[in-house]
Order: structure tokens, then sequence, then C-alpha cells
């Protein structure tokens, strides 16, 4: 029995305003708020609120037979619940059709797996709170930013609790095997795994307007009888892809939206199903076992982390904002902790990339900056003001553990003296009458 | 014409005031040179030797391609002297071919000297590599500040005032940073009285005119180099740069930001994004050694081989 299982990423960073160096120390607010107001209603009304709507009813029309898996960063989230708090109550009111299955990711979209497993840990926690909050469901499958995922990110997983991840299905660890089937990571086989069907994924979210492809274009007939077409023992089929497929990366004028109403009926008709990731990862068994030593990605030809770490500046702008993650988490300053989620968005290192930099192809048309100097020299001289606050928390005379088992001290010598001062209030009431003085009687 | 006393015209062999005359007499003995000789094309470069090459061409009948490494509204900045403008426009409308050393000039040719768009062709310049003697020099560093250093002509073209303010605005807020102007020009009195007043003359040093491996030390000592024109038709001074391994800052507005991309470009004008980015040069390892690494790699592929091969092209377009 063959099943589609569709996922749909929602992410959009807080963009840094300009930030000159003669801002260090004196300015502490980093964002650019109209571009990020204007970016995030635009995307909003192209494609959130429409695909919300074009899902909520597909779900109604075939009665919750049509189902799908749904990820949101918390950075995107905290915008719209600023700029564009529609888009949540659509997703709200696609999570009581009990139809969609919400998945764990990092809070901040960001690339702490790779560095900080501390840190990866908070930032998933953070996140699966926020999704519990907003959409009373508790996620049980971890997608790391970015489809991210290696033998040691399976290990932190598995001891965070999870028994489920997505990944992508690059070639570099199937090589001939197919990703529509269920696998297990060969580090920790209790670590089950979907890997994403890039050819399906892509021929949607990328292929589907160019009229220069050659099966351009596609019907949901044409498309489903592909899936229907692989051999017997295929069954699972993970069409993974960014949410802004629809309405954004698609145009609705090119037909995106009539090709996804049609995709079910056809899909049902030749007993075809739709499922979560969950659900498929419960009911099937792994066929084999992927091993991952170096970290992959989906993004790419190459599949790894090079768009966000190829080259020296994203090295050492990444490197010198985990430095200071210890100190960070002792803080408590609620302003400085909503700056260091922030400060985490992969995109930051994103604009950073100069892959394609020199024949100025579709990096342009992503980033805020004009070139990838400008965006390391924004970006650090945020991060220079704003290790300057957490040492001005902080000091830097004093270590990270010295500070730590000092604070640990203070904390536990308050707790101390709270409990004294409660057993003493005991002991007086009690004793009241013994204690008050005898006024001598004249 | 004026003759010496064994029948030959007198060359000063430098700039003289009289030096429209000079070229009236380079033109005359050109004249005597393109009848002896055979050749096949007649390549002039620049305003001095227009008249020249016009006088060959006539004479001999052979195709004129004239090399605009410079137009009087760079040097002026907007107000062009009307006899040099009527030369430069004279060599333009006779000749055959316009070769311009980059796409910011081959604009100004065809817009305010109103040559055709076929007519007119750019070939970036390149950079020699350097000598194994140059590439031995070391860098000499008593101070233990960063050096930013200008290196060029004290002039309006250069924007040297841009440099001024931009350092004005970094050596206000950091200690650890110097600035250097080398070269001479005839702003340059102007520039020492514009330091005194901003108040910044302790950590702000003149060179005066630097000769040969002199400039080369220079660079090596540098950690950035920057070059603030107003209007540059091409500019090798940040490819020499870059070869000494030192992080550029340019202008948009020069010809040599068509073809660079290791480098940090701002508007000459913009004092602000010139002053972020010298800061960032110096306080960001990273950056400095990105641009470092990867300018040299990249100024190493700019060769003269190329642009030689883009004009044998137009030459043999025009036989």
């Amino acid at each position: 029995m063959k099943t589609i299982c569709f996922y749909f990423q929602i992410h959009q960073p807080y963009r840094l305003k300009r930030y000159r160096f003669f801002n260090i120390g004196r300015d502490h607010y980093y964002y650019d708020d109209y571009s990020n107001e204007d970016i995030m209603q635009q995307i909003a009304a192209r494609s959130f609120i429409p695909a919300n709507r074009m899902l909520l009813d597909l779900i109604n029309t075939y009665k919750g037979k049509f189902k799908f898996a749904i990820s949101v960063s918390g950075v995107a989230l905290d915008q719209m619940e600023v700029y564009a708090p529609e888009v949540i109550d659509g997703l709200k009111e696609l999570s009581r059709t009990g139809a969609v299955e919400f998945l764990a990711e990092t809070y901040s979209h960001s690339l702490s797996s790779l560095i900080d497993p501390v840190e990866f840990q908070s930032q998933v926690q953070q996140q699966t709170q926020k999704i519990k909050l907003l959409f009373d469901q508790k996620p049980k499958v971890l997608r790391n930013t970015e489809m991210i995922f290696s033998d040691d990110i399976a290990e932190m997983a598995y001891n965070m609790g999870y028994t489920k991840m997505v990944s992508e299905g690059a070639k570099l660890i199937l090589s001939w095997r197919s990703p529509n089937y269920v696998y297990k990571s060969e580090n920790q086989p209790n670590m089950k795994l979907l890997l994403r069907n890039s050819q399906f994924s892509d021929d949607i979210s990328l292929r589907f307007s160019d009229y220069t492809w050659k099966e351009y274009p596609l019907t949901a007939e044409k498309y489903i009888s592909w899936i229907a077409a692989t051999s017997p023992q295929e069954e699972v089929f993970n069409i993974f892809m960014n949410y802004e497929t629809f309405g954004n990366l698609q145009p609705a004028h090119s037909g995106i939206f009539e090709f996804m109403k049609a995709l079910p009926k056809f899909a049902f008709d030749k007993g075809i199903e739709f499922s979560t990731p969950s659900q498929i990862m419960d009911t099937h068994k792994p066929v084999g076992t992927v091993s991952v030593p170096l970290a992959i990605s989906w993004s790419d030809e190459e599949r790894d982390l090079s768009r966000w770490l190829g080259n020296k500046l994203q090295k050492s702008a990444f490197n010198t904002l985990y430095e200071i993650s210890e100190r960070i988490r002792l803080a408590n300053d609620r302003r400085l902790k909503k700056d260091w989620q922030y400060l985490q968005s992969s995109d930051h290192f994103y604009y950073m990339s100069t892959k394609h930099f020199y024949d100025g192809s579709m990096h342009s048309k992503f980033s805020p900056y004009q070139s990838p100097y400008d965006a390391f020299n924004n970006y650090m001289n945020v991060l220079s003001d704003f290790i300057d606050r957490v040492k001005a928390q902080f000091p830097d005379s004093v270590d990270n553990e010295e500070l730590n088992s000092l604070l640990t001290t203070i904390h536990n010598q308050e707790r101390e003296i709270k409990k004294l001062q409660s057993e003493l209030k005991k002991v007086l009431t009690e004793n009241e009458e013994k204690l008050v003085e005898k006024t001598p009687v004249k | 014409m004026n003759t010496n006393d064994l029948g030959c015209l007198e060359f000063s062999g430098r700039y003289p005031n009289n030096i429209l005359e000079e070229t009236n007499n380079y033109s005359i003995v050109t004249g005597v040179i393109a009848r002896t000789y055979e050749y096949d094309i007649i390549h002039a470069h620049d305003w001095l030797t227009y008249s020249s090459g016009l006088h060959a061409k006539n004479v001999s009948g052979k195709p004129l391609v004239i090399h605009v490494h410079a137009t009087e509204f760079d040097r002026s900045r907007g107000k062009p002297n009307p006899t040099v403008y009527g030369i430069e426009k004279n060599g333009m409308d006779h000749c055959d071919h316009i070769i311009c050393v980059s796409n910011l000039t081959r604009k100004t040719v065809i817009e305010n000297y109103h040559q055709p768009e076929w007519k007119v062709s750019t070939v970036h310049n390149a950079v020699e590599p350097l000598s194994p003697e140059i590439e031995a020099i070391e860098r000499i560093s008593n101070v233990k500040e960063k050096v930013i250093t200008f290196l060029g002509r004290i002039t309006m073209q250069k924007g040297p005032e841009f440099f001024v303010d931009a350092a004005t605005q970094v050596l206000r807020r950091t200690k650890h940073i110097r600035f250097v102007m080398a070269g001479s020009g005839d702003m340059m009195n102007q520039m020492i009285r514009l330091v005194a007043d901003r108040g910044i003359a302790d950590r702000f040093h003149f060179t005066g005119f630097l000769r040969g491996e002199q400039v080369y030390e220079m660079l090596k000592s540098s950690d950035v180099y920057v070059m603030p024109s107003v209007s540059e038709p091409f500019g090798i001074s940040p490819l020499e740069a870059m070869q000494c391994g030192v992080p550029s800052i340019i202008s948009y507005q020069s010809g040599c930001a068509e073809i660079l991309n290791n480098v940090i470009k701002t508007d000459y004008w913009d004092v602000d994004a010139m002053a972020d980015a010298m800061y960032s040069i110096c306080t960001y390892p990273g950056m400095a050694e990105f641009l470092k690494e990867e300018g040299k790699r990249e100024v190493d592929s700019i060769v003269w081989e190329d642009a030689g091969k883009k004009i044998r092209a137009i030459y043999d377009s025009l036989v």
C-alpha cells in the first residue's frame, strides 16, 4: 500500500538592520522591523494564508484521509504573532483537525547541533514547548535545521528522547538505494529515519513552473502516475519542501494551488494514501541502516554544509557566536536570551556565503545584503555589541566554571537562608509569650 | 616650427607649460616616421597622442585605434578644459576604433563624447606579477596598531577628503588603528590642514612621494588599502595591493570594481560604510584573512595576456 508523506517547512529569520561599528555599545536593538514586517506580511498573503486554507479544505473534503506534517521554527512563530497572526490561526485550525502532525526542530532554525549539544537540546525544548502552547501537540519526530543530519546528531537526538527523525535522501548516504523506504541509523539503531525523495520533491518545489523542463506542464495525474509506477516494494514517498512553494517560490498563476487540490483525488483513485511521519515510522519496519559520518543537508547539489560554513568568514562568525554560549546560558536577562535566539538563525551565515557570489546567480535574490562581506561585517558588529552586553553581566575575568560554581554557591546559600528564616519564624510564633519581655508591674 | 641649430625639434621630456605646442611638434615628427616605415595598425594612447595618430592615419591610410586610459571628464570631475576636450573628441570622431579600460570609461565616451556604441570596446587592464625581489620584501611594522593606507596622487579625482572623513570616524572610536596617506599632489597641503582641523594628527601620517620599491614596502606594511576614487577609469593600485596580500576597500565609481570580487566596495561619498569596512577588517580576523587569501588568488588570475588577446581580436577585425 503506497503512501505519500508530505512535510512543509515554515521559517523566516529576524533580519538585522544596518548596524555600523559606531553603534556598538550604544544601540542594543538589532533588527530591521520594517523589512521583517514587510516580508512576513507579503509571504503570508501570497503563500501561507491561501495554502492554509487550501489544505484545510482538502482535509475536510476527504474527511481526514488527507494527512501531512508541518514544522515551524520558533523564530517564525514569534514574527507571525506580531506581524501575521492569521497564519497562526490557520495553523491552529489545521492542528485541530487531527490530520496534521507538527514536528520538532530548533527554535532559531540554528546550526547549534553542529557545535553545542547543550544548546541544541535547549533549542529543541524551547520549540516543542511553544508548539505545545500554541497547537496543543507534543512533537515526536525531530527535523533538524535544513535537514542537517549525521551520526552524532542521531545520537544526540536519541538522548533527548526522540526515536524518529526526518532527513535528506542524499546519494552520498544511500548510494544505489531508494529513499522510498524507512531506514534506521547505523550508529543509533533505535533511531528510525524517513529520507526525502529529492526528485519527486523538487519536481514540485523547483521545477513546477520551469517551462524548459521536459515534463512541463506537470499535472496531478502525471505526478501520481509516476508514484504509482514505482516498484511494489517501494511504499513510502517522502515529499518534503518549503511551505513557501505554494504561492511564493511557485507563484499562484503557475497553477500550483490547483495542482495540489487535484492531487489527493488521483492518489486515492490509484489506491495511494497519505500519512504523517509518525504513522509511517510506527507501522513500517526499517529495511536497512544509513551511516552518516559527515553531516548532510538538503541544500545545493552537494547536500552538505558548504552553504553555511563553507568559507572562512562563516566559520569565524560561527565560532565567535558559540564561544559565548555557556555564559549566556547563565544569564537571566530576557532581552539577552531573545537576542541569543535570533542571532543563531542559520540565515545569517547563509548570507555570508561566497558560493555563487562570482556568477551573481540565485544568492542575491534572497539576501538583504549587497555582498557577503557586508553580511559578515554587519553580523559581526551586532555580535560584538551582544558579546559586550553578556560580558557586562558576567565579566571576562571570571572563568566560566568558576562562575558557574560561584552562582551555584550563591543559589544554595539563598535557599539555606530562606529555610532558616522560615524555621526562625516558626520558633518565634510558637514561643511568643516566653520571648515577650515582662514589663515590671508597678 | 622652432628648430634648434641642428635642425631638430626639441622635446622637454616632461609636461611643460607649452604642452600643446609640444604635442603638435610630436605629431609632426610622427608624420615623418609614418612616411618612412611599413605597418598595419596605428595605436594611440590618451589625448596627448591623438593628433599624432590622426596625422599618421592621414599619411598612411592605415586604421587608427585609440586607447582611452582616462578622459578629461574624470580628471576634472565634470568641468573639462575645452581645448583638451576638443582634441579628445576629434581623435574619437576620426579613428576606426576606441578601446576603453573599463565600462565606466566606455559609458563616458559614449555619452559625453557622443560616440556610437559599436565603435567603443572595453578591455580591462591587468597587473604584472610581482618580481621575486618585491615578493621578498618583508613587512616593516614598528607600531603595534593596524595601519590603513591611502596610496595615490592626492588630487580631487582620488577623493582624499573622503578618506580623511572616514579616518576621523574610525579614530574617534578606536585605539588600535593608524592612518597613512602616501603620495603627493595638489591637494596635499589642504589635506594636512584638514587632518589638523579634525584633531587626528597624532594618528594620521603623511609620507610624501614614494619611489619604486618604497611603494611596495608601504603596501606590505599595511593592513588595509583604501582607494575612495571619485571617478577612476581603472585603477591598478588596488590590484598591486592585493598582490601584496593587503585587503582593499575601493569605490564603486572605479573601473577595477567591475572585475574585482574579493574587495569591499562602497560609494565614494558613503563615509559611514567606508569607516565600517575599515573597522571590520582591522577587528575581525576572519574578514582580514579571507580578503587577503582570496584577493591574492583573484588578482593572480588577472593577467595581461587576456587583455592582449582581446586587443588582438580588435586588430584582426580592422585589418
